[in-house]
Formats: structure tokens, sequence, C-alpha cells
């Protein structure tokens, strides 16, 4: 049963189930399916508007960012020290950013799980506990390697610089099915290719008896005697503006608004932080990207949007990942005004682009904000900047070693870069922080998973320290940047947070 | 033209900068006022939170009052002739200032990103549009 608050002609709605879940996004969608498989009543609440796949695919470029993210791709953390903005895109509709990635599944590197297993003594946190669960995922989201026929004209260019360098590229897993290579899996895949979790996990939570609520905008976290009887909010009209009020009480909750909101739920809420670390802590994995122009004309859009990636830099943090939208967005992103910017458009058919982000240590955080959004500050650590100086560097001498004529960098003052020479004058020393255009698409850690209620927020599991039936089941709760994309460790997760969770309470019951 | 989000002034201001962003040397090239891009950009906005919606519109405040600094004329930018204007709009993206610098940007994103989302645009610089629109990538 689906819900759209938009249509709804009640101003008041109360209901009641077994397990309310917060969010529609990855760990949502998952923890979602997994209740209402067990056999659970399951109410699914989402902020966002629905749009049947049929309607989303034919959108076009604009209307995607429109319709499907949060704040329209407006989502900014405030600069802190030598920093820029940083824009973090966000999904905000069935699916969340799953929707909107561009399929590219990882697991947690081995590093990271040994950090989080021995160093942070996360136990539960370690690879041979978690492996179970990433064979799962992968086989319900269909994650394969990208094929190499798929690879486009921009990619192999820059295999053969790298090659040259020797420097390898491995290809990417994605969550894919009979992808055809259109590039446009930020802005919902045209074909229903990429698995996402409003195609796989939604429909059979619907199925098993599930109900959707979308344009609900929960607010209120109300908790007694030590545990949460409901969570109470906004019924939205179709521009978003409060049109009616709900309460929905639940034996269990599972917050699944994503790493931004959930803290902000949580602070708005003054809940679950006895620790003082909600919204703290928060990463970003700040991300750049670097056009090659060629003298040939390329078409990189045709073909994956993201097919290869390479580690070969992961000890100073730097993950390398092809990445090339559709002309219509790269087109955004190129400089100039007028006959200028125009002839940077004509020329994106030669041009290749990749790009790269940095495996950062916290050092952001998630305010409460005075209207209905969170504040987000960043600060761009030195390292993290000679990371992506670095990253600048090595990009740029793979597409000169390719052949490249110039190499487009997201560095004011320096964006054109016409010689080797020119790019090795780049130094950390001569680049500011602040001089980056960075976004960031996999925000982590801002209610994270520890062994005490003094240092995290949730227990390993995601339940949280302070109410037992409140479980936290996305990005929120790593306890570090994890250096690769997050998708598939958030699923991992939340598949085994659900099945702890449904556990527990067979158990209790 | 209904406005949803601007005032008559501040959608005056909107299509100057479209006449600046999208001007092109080539006359036969669609002008940003055959495309409608000013309604355009208007009705996408629409959707946007109160508190963004502001921020626009302040930073169109801003981006009309700030030639004082940056051409030295006691003017707006709906009063600067064409060419000051160019001159101003290509300060304005190189300025030293992170906070100027980023508000034009996230305005021109904006704009960029209405205009080269239309088929005439993309086609009038060599683009296969048609391709793009129906998806089929690598056929």
């Amino acid at each position: 049963m689906r819900l759209e608050g938009s249509q709804l002609q009640d101003a008041y709605l109360e209901d009641r189930c077994d397990v309310l879940v917060l969010g529609s996004g990855t760990a949502g969608a998952i923890a979602a399916m997994e209740a209402a498989r067990a056999g659970k009543k399951v109410i699914l609440l989402e902020e966002g508007k629905y749009f049947a796949p049929e309607v989303k695919r034919n959108f076009k470029i604009a209307e995607s960012v429109r319709s499907l993210y949060r704040n329209q791709g407006g989502m900014v953390a405030f600069p802190w020290g030598d920093t820029p903005p940083v824009v973090i895109t966000l999904g905000c509709g069935a699916g969340g950013s799953s929707a909107l990635t561009g399929g590219v599944c990882f697991r947690i590197p081995d590093k990271v799980h040994r950090h989080w297993a021995k160093e942070l003594g996360l136990t539960e946190l370690a690879l041979d506990k978690l492996l179970p669960f990433y064979h799962k995922v992968e086989e319900l989201f269909s994650i394969r390697e990208t094929p190499q026929e798929l690879r486009s004209k921009g990619v192999f260019k820059f295999e053969q610089g790298a090659q040259r360098l020797g420097i390898t590229c491995k290809p990417v897993k994605r969550n894919m099915t009979d992808c055809r290579g259109c590039s446009r899996c930020n802005f919902i895949c045209p074909h229903g290719a990429k698995q996402s979790v409003d195609i796989v996990c939604l429909p059979k939570a619907e199925e098993c008896g599930a109900k959707l609520y979308f344009e609900f905008r929960a607010t209120r976290l109300i908790a007694k005697n030590g545990k949460v009887q409901a969570v109470a909010g906004e019924i939205l009209d179709s521009q978003k503006k409060r049109k009616g009020k709900f309460t929905i009480h639940a034996d269990t909750f599972v917050l699944a608004m994503g790493t931004v909101h959930t803290a902000h739920f949580l602070l708005k809420n003054r809940a679950c932080n006895n620790s003082g670390l909600v919204g703290k802590g928060l990463t970003l994995h700040p991300a750049i990207r670097i056009y090659g122009l060629f003298d040939e004309v390329l078409n990189s859009h045709q073909g994956a949007l993201q097919s290869v990636y390479v580690d070969d830099f992961m000890d100073d943090g730097i993950t390398l990942i092809a990445i090339h939208v559709p002309p219509n967005i790269i087109s955004v992103t190129l400089p100039g005004i007028g006959p200028g910017h125009r002839e940077f458009v004509r020329l994106s058919k030669q041009m290749a682009a990749f790009g790269a982000f940095y495996h950062d240590q916290p050092s952001g955080r998630v305010w409460r904000g005075l209207g209905r959004e969170p504040f987000v500050t960043y600060r761009l650590s030195s390292q993290a900047k000679a990371g992506l100086v670095k990253a600048c560097q090595v990009i740029g001498q793979i597409y000169f070693a390719a052949g490249a004529r110039q190499i487009l960098l997201p560095i004011w003052s320096k964006t054109v870069i016409s010689s080797p020479d020119e790019l090795k004058s780049l130094t950390p020393e001569t680049v500011k922080g602040k001089w980056f255009e960075i976004s960031s698409y996999h925000p982590l850690g801002t209610a994270r998973m520890g062994l005490d209620r003094h240092h995290s927020v949730v227990n390993q599991f995601g339940q949280t320290w302070d109410y037992p039936n409140l479980w936290i089941s996305d990005g929120a709760t790593l306890p570090t940047s994890i250096g690769v994309n997050s998708q598939e460790p958030i699923m991992a997760l939340a598949l085994r947070n659900t099945l702890h969770m449904l556990e527990v309470g067979n158990n209790r019951q | 033209m209904k406005s949803f989000t601007f005032s008559q002034r501040q959608l005056n201001i909107v299509i100057a900068l479209c006449e600046r962003f999208f001007r092109s040397e080539n006359p036969k090239d669609a002008s940003p006022s055959q495309l409608n891009i000013a309604a355009k950009i208007d009705v996408w906005l629409a959707e946007l939170s109160p508190n963004l919606q502001s921020l626009i519109k302040m930073d169109l405040w801003a981006i009309n009052w700030f030639p004082i600094l940056f051409v030295r004329r006691f003017r707006n930018f709906l009063q600067l002739t064409p060419q000051e204007q160019d001159c101003y709009l290509c300060k304005l993206e190189e300025c030293r200032f992170l906070t100027l610098r980023t508000m034009f940007l996230a305005l021109k994103t904006i704009f960029y990103l209405n205009f080269w989302d239309e088929e005439i645009p993309l086609r009038e610089v060599g683009h296969d549009f048609a391709s793009l629109l129906e998806n089929r990538g690598r056929v």
C-alpha cells in the first residue's frame, strides 16, 4: 500500500505498526523489506515525492535535479578555515541517494575492517563477520564488474596514459543489469538497469504488506519510560508545505534518513546524545573532477558513467574513479560566460573526465539548523588538501601521457593547465584549500558505532544506547570514513542490523 | 510573464543575466529570450525551500548592486552597458573573495543547468541531442 501526502484529504493521520522505518534510501528500504518479509507490520516514511519508475525514467536532467535531489542539489557544507563550500549530493524521494548513484559498489577495504576490529575493538565489524552480508547484497542487487565494452573512449584514453605510467586501472563493480552505457546514472537510469533500492527493495516490501508513506516529514520523536513510543510530523503537499499532521506508534523504530538528516533529527529531538557525539565526526570524502582535452572527438558520455578505478594511491588516501556525465551537466561545470563558455561546451566532445576523492578524517559537523534543514560545517584538513593536489597531479600526468592538449582543474585561478611543467608547479604550498571546487557523495559518521554509551551513539548493530527500540541503520553509524563508495557497505550493514534487530525483537517476545 | 519565485525587478535581473551568460557570436543561434530560459528558471526555483529561495534572491540583489565595487560605476547591473555587464560577470567568476565567487557560481550553475538542458543550444554547439534525449548511449 502506498500513500502520498499530497493526495490525502485528511489533515490528521494516526497509525500503528510493528516497525516504523524513517527514510526510503539504501538502508531504510532494506530494513523495510526485511522486516516486512519477517511478517512484521511495517510503515516506511519518506519526505520526498513518489514518482513511478516509468515517469522518472523520462525526466530531463534539470527535472531530475529539481525533483529527486534534496534542495535541488543545493545542500552545502559551510567552510571552516582554509576550505571551500562543499556541495553534498543527497537524494530525496523513493530510493533516496541510492537512485542517484553511479551504481558503484565496493566492499570496505580490508585495512579499514582491520582498523575497526583491532584498534577500535569493533569486532562485529571484522571482515569475516560482514562477509555473508556482502555476499547476500551482491546477489540481491546484481553487483558485478562493468564489462569492458561499456568503457567510453575517454576511459580508454585514461587507461592508455595510466599504462604508460605503470598505473593499473581496475573494473568497477556496479549494481546493474543490462546497462546500455548512457552515463545518466546520476539522474535516474532511463532503462531501469540500475538495481537501486527503489527498484529492488521497495516493491518487495510493498508486496509483503509494508505501507509506504511519501511526503511525510518526521519531526518529533515521542519517548516515554526509556522507550520511543511514536514519531510525529508533517504531511506535505506537492509544494512541500505542511498540509496536515501525523502520529505513528510502533514497537521498533529505524532511523535511516541519511548521515546528515539522521543526525539532524536526533539533534532536533535532543535524543541519544549523552555522548555529545551526535552530529560530530562527519566525513565527506571530498571529491573533485578533472577534465583532459584531446584533439579528437571522444563523446565520452557514450559509455558507463563509472567503469574503472585506480587504487594505487590508497595509501595516500586517494581513490581515483572514472566519471563522465552527459554534456548537459558537463556544460554546467565548465568555466566562462558567453561565447567563451560556448566554446568550452563545444569542446566537451573532446574531453575525458576522471574523478578522485580523499579518505578524510572526521572534520565536519551537523548542527541543528534554524529552519527545516540542518546546518553543516566542514574543515578541509591540510592532509586532505595535499591529497587533492596529488590527485590533480596524478590524473593530469595520466592525461598528458595519453596525449591531452590541456587539463581542466577544479582549482580557482589554475583552471586551465597546458603543460606537464605547469602541472608540476601545483603543490600544497602554492594551492589554497579554498581554491578547490569540491563536492561530496559519501557523507558518513555522525552517529557512530562504538563499545559504550560515552564514546558512541549506537552499539555495533546500530541500536541506540538511550532507547533500546530505536535503531540507526545508515551511513551515520560508520565509525570512520572508508575510502571507497559507501553504497555496498551501507547495504550490508543495513541488512545485518535489520536481521539482528528482528532477532532481538523475537527473543524479547 | 507569470512569476512563481521572483518579483518583476528580480525577473529583470534574471533576464539580463541570461542574455549575458548565453550570448553567442553567431547571430543565428537562438537567444535565451527566444528559449524562454528566465521563465524556466523561475519555475524551476519555485519548488525550492523558502530559505533557499531567499538566498537566491539575496544573491540576485548582491549581483545587481556589486558593480559599485567591481567596475567602479555608481550604477546597478541593469544600468550597465552590455560590455560592462560582461566585464563585471567575468570579474565575479574570477573574484578572489570566496563568498562572492561561490554566490556567483551557485547562480551560474542554476542558469546553465536550465539552459543546457534544452535541445537547441546543445545542437548549436554540435552535440547530438537526439541520442542524448533517447538515452541510447553506446548503441
